[in-house]
């Protein structure tokens, strides 16, 4: 079965005043791709996602999604995509139940349906009981899970993910990467942006990394593996983006914990 | 969460917005989500797992504007349209710019929103016109509330003509006032990152605040004083003055005034309003997406320590730890910026109090009767900052970060409490007197120095006393403000009036030949027992 082109990225190139945040990215994303979308702090991956999303404009270059260029698009595309910001903000004063009822009313279902499978995924994630509790009373992992539902509800087909394990104990994070795998099964592209590389080298099937603004890898582990002669993502990742002193950074660091006062 | 009243009252204007290309069932699904956080927007103390529906808060204090408003009414008696309109618009623009700054800024400049609702599929046009509408809600329920009586005595005092400009002119000003606040949101955050333009809506705030105080003051006063006899004369600066403009337009609409510059200020009056929302209008997308801004954070300006700072707050400080506590408050007095709006105008109003009184003086006899006299009692008024700031340095909106108190090895309560009481004067009762005290001086000449150090010693005291009192076990800055309650007010006017004790005993013992010397040694005494002995009770009674 031929694969679906689902983004297309075309000389991406993207400024913040004088600085050059992405520099002509040229990328592909396939339905059933789940990519896992890496690189430094500040490397201009939030921006990649945020210019799909259509957060953040005035970049060069084209952006398809869907096939269609971003520039002639209105809002519509959105109903197909789902996604979970990081450190995202909630509307802390709603309840659980409002607040999906919102974002559900944002992309467009009928109130009660939306409602009930809310309500249905709620309690697959063990949360329906706090359903009508205030956001602001949330843990860290509850706001993650509702975010996550909040990303799905309309069963999107392209899934924007921003670090969406964190704060989760680790047998809802098996929940959710079984679900992502089965998403992707389904033919939906999940984009998931991470710093925890285990993690991303388990779920993932094809690895993107960025660094200074360019694409510095794209294959599946395997083809990054061969290409680096490193055994894990980690090691990947450090020898990419050039760093290999984390060893004398933390010498350092132990020994100014460890010094006496004069 | 979508059966609000004014929803209800927005559905006959569907058709309208949709002709318009607005979704209209987002808009209202937007704005039903608004208005439900609005009745939860005073904040919930500890995370509450049942909600009680809350009345809107805001509502519920709109019968405040409405006293505000009768303020106006002696002006619709006054026969100069001219005159009369322009005062009545100065106050009218003063109350809502202030209210538009206090209680909009945020809503206006809500990051939220973007990352929210932008990255679903809903078009910019309908996000902007839903969070216009909502302020101009909101601006409209104040607006009403403010002007409603005014309006109704106006129907009767000037009759229909007058009363349908006012009510038209009232309009065009809401528009003015919300186009012009985010109109300079936009120049400053052009300019600058969000953190300068939180502290200039915090400055603002405090300067608005105060404004009123004295405003108040001095506008009772300035009644007495002129004979309300005002003829209009044209000068160019009126050109850039809003309230003149509406005045400008009754002239010439009920009087038929047809001079050329009565005109051009009448035409502003209808043009710059409709030009500013155009403007607005047009610029929503660019100011919505300098909004980013407001989250970005800018690198912090290192600070130079001061070395005669250093030294003086080691000498009246000389335990480290305690300095170290005496620098935290330092730092978050200065910073908690809910702390000075509450607590920086009442600071500044203590710098004018003495004055409106000599001032009230003066008027009844003259300078030098003034300056011969005992006056200067009038200092006390300087302790007034003490627990003012005391009965609020408990309160933080960051006050979760105080489990440090739990977590840190501390050797000794009272130097929490100690620490936090030297702050407080230094930071606030200091200036306050090294101000006043010259001027006083020079006032009153050198003859009161004795009774001047009687006073501050009297501060040292009052202000130890003061957190025993206000504070008892809390620690600084481990409340959240919306426990702030009336209770505390109370607390503290009570301490106020323990200052006019300190004046009584201090007159008393004026009347003695070496009195004064007498009473400031007991007062030392005191301060030495209270300053240790009082601080420990705490620790012990804990």
């Amino acid at each position: 079965m031929e694969r679906q082109e689902v983004i297309r990225l075309e000389h991406v190139t993207k400024r913040f005043g004088d600085k050059l945040v992405l520099e002509d990215i040229d990328l592909s994303v396939y339905e059933g791709d789940i990519i896992g979308y890496i690189g430094p702090n500040g490397a201009g991956k939030s921006t990649t996602v945020k210019m799909m999303l259509g957060l953040v404009d005035g970049y060069e270059g084209n952006i398809l999604i869907f096939g269609e260029n971003l520039k002639d698009q209105d809002h519509t595309y959105k109903k197909r995509i789902g996604y979970v910001p990081e450190n995202a903000e909630l509307y802390d004063s709603l309840t659980a139940q409002e607040y999906l009822a919102f974002i559900a009313g944002l992309y467009g279902l009928e109130e009660d349906l939306a409602r009930e499978k809310a309500h249905r995924l709620m309690m697959k994630f063990e949360i329906d009981h706090v359903m009508n509790a205030r956001l602001s009373s949330f843990s860290k992992g509850m706001r993650q899970k509702v975010l996550i539902i909040s990303s799905l509800l309309h069963n999107p087909d392209v899934l924007f993910l921003d670090e969406p394990l964190s704060g989760l104990d680790a047998n809802s994070m098996l929940i959710v990467r079984e679900i992502l795998a089965q998403l992707s099964a389904q033919g939906k592209t999940i984009f998931y942006s991470s710093h925890i590389m285990d993690i991303v080298e388990k779920i993932s099937n094809r690895i993107v990394l960025i660094s200074n603004g360019h694409i510095a890898a794209d294959g599946t582990f395997d083809e990054l593996k061969e290409q680096n002669q490193k055994g894990s993502l980690q090691d990947i990742f450090n020898s990419l983006t050039g760093f290999s002193q984390h060893k004398e950074i933390a010498e350092d660091f132990v020994a100014i914990v460890q010094e006496e006062p004069a | 969460m979508n059966n609000f009243a004014t929803l209800r009252l927005l559905d006959r204007f569907a058709p309208l917005f949709r002709r318009a290309g607005i979704d209209y069932s987002m808009l209202r699904l937007i704005l039903g989500l608004k208005l439900t956080m609005d009745t939860r927007r005073v904040p919930t103390v500890f995370a509450q797992s049942k909600i009680k529906e809350g009345k809107n808060y805001f509502i519920r204090s709109l019968w405040i504007y409405a006293l505000y408003g009768l303020a106006v009414i002696p002006f619709l008696f006054v026969d100069n349209y001219f005159f009369q309109l322009s005062i009545i618009f100065g106050i009218l623009m003063f109350i809502l710019m202030t209210s538009m700054i206090s209680d909009f800024s945020s809503v206006l400049l809500d990051v939220r929103d973007r990352n929210m609702m932008m990255t679903k599929p809903v078009d910019q046009r309908t996000i902007s016109t839903a969070k216009m509408l909502h302020i101009t809600m909101y601006m409209s329920l104040l607006t009403i509330a403010t002007t409603g009586i005014p309006l109704v005595v106006s129907l009767f005092v000037n009759g229909f003509g007058f009363f349908l400009l006012f009510l038209a002119e009232l309009i065009l000003l809401n528009f003015l006032i919300l186009m012009m606040t985010a109109l300079v949101y936009f120049a400053i955050l052009q300019f600058f990152d969000g953190e300068k333009l939180k502290n200039i809506i915090n400055f603002m705030q405090i300067a608005l605040t105060l404004g009123i105080f004295i405003g108040y003051q001095l506008v009772a006063r300035s009644f007495q004083l002129t004979s309300l006899d005002w003829t209009f004369t044209p000068a160019w600066w009126q050109l850039f003055t809003p309230p003149v403009w509406f005045g400008a337009l009754h002239e010439a609409v009920l009087t038929g005034e047809r001079s050329f510059f009565v005109l051009v200020l009448a035409v502003l009056a209808v043009i710059i309003p409709v030009i500013a929302m155009i403007l607005y209008v047009k610029m929503i997308p660019v100011f919505e997406s300098s909004l980013h801004k407001l989250s970005t954070v800018e690198q912090g300006k290192e600070k130079r320590t001061n070395r005669l700072k250093q030294a003086f707050l080691r000498f009246i400080a000389p335990d480290q730890e305690e300095r170290n506590f005496m620098n935290f408050s330092f730092a978050m007095m200065k910073s908690e910026r809910e702390f000075k709006l509450k607590v920086y105008p009442q600071v500044g109003f203590t710098f004018v109090i003495p004055f409106l009184f000599m001032y009230t003086n003066i008027e009844n006899g003259s300078f030098e009767a003034l300056r011969e006299g005992s006056s200067y009692y009038l200092f006390y008024f300087t302790l007034l900052v003490i627990p003012t700031v005391l009965s609020m340095v408990k309160y933080s909106g960051a006050y979760k970060g105080s489990w440090i108190y739990a977590a840190m090895p501390l050797r000794d309560r009272v130097l929490i409490d100690r620490g936090l009481t030297k702050s407080v004067l230094v930071m606030f009762y200091l200036p306050v007197m090294l101000i006043l005290a010259p001027v006083f001086i020079w006032i009153f000449s050198g003859r009161i120095w004795l009774d001047l150090l009687v006073i501050v010693a009297t501060a040292i005291l009052y202000a130890a006393i003061c957190t025993l009192v206000l504070n008892g076990k809390s620690l600084p800055f481990s409340q959240p403000f919306s426990v702030a309650q009336h209770q505390e007010g109370i607390k503290a006017f009570m301490m106020m009036l323990v200052i006019g004790g300190f004046c009584l005993i201090h007159v008393l013992f004026n009347n003695w030949t070496i009195g004064l010397e007498i009473y400031l040694g007991i007062l030392l005494v005191a301060i030495l027992i209270v300053w240790t002995l009082g601080f420990r009770r705490i620790r012990l009674s804990k």
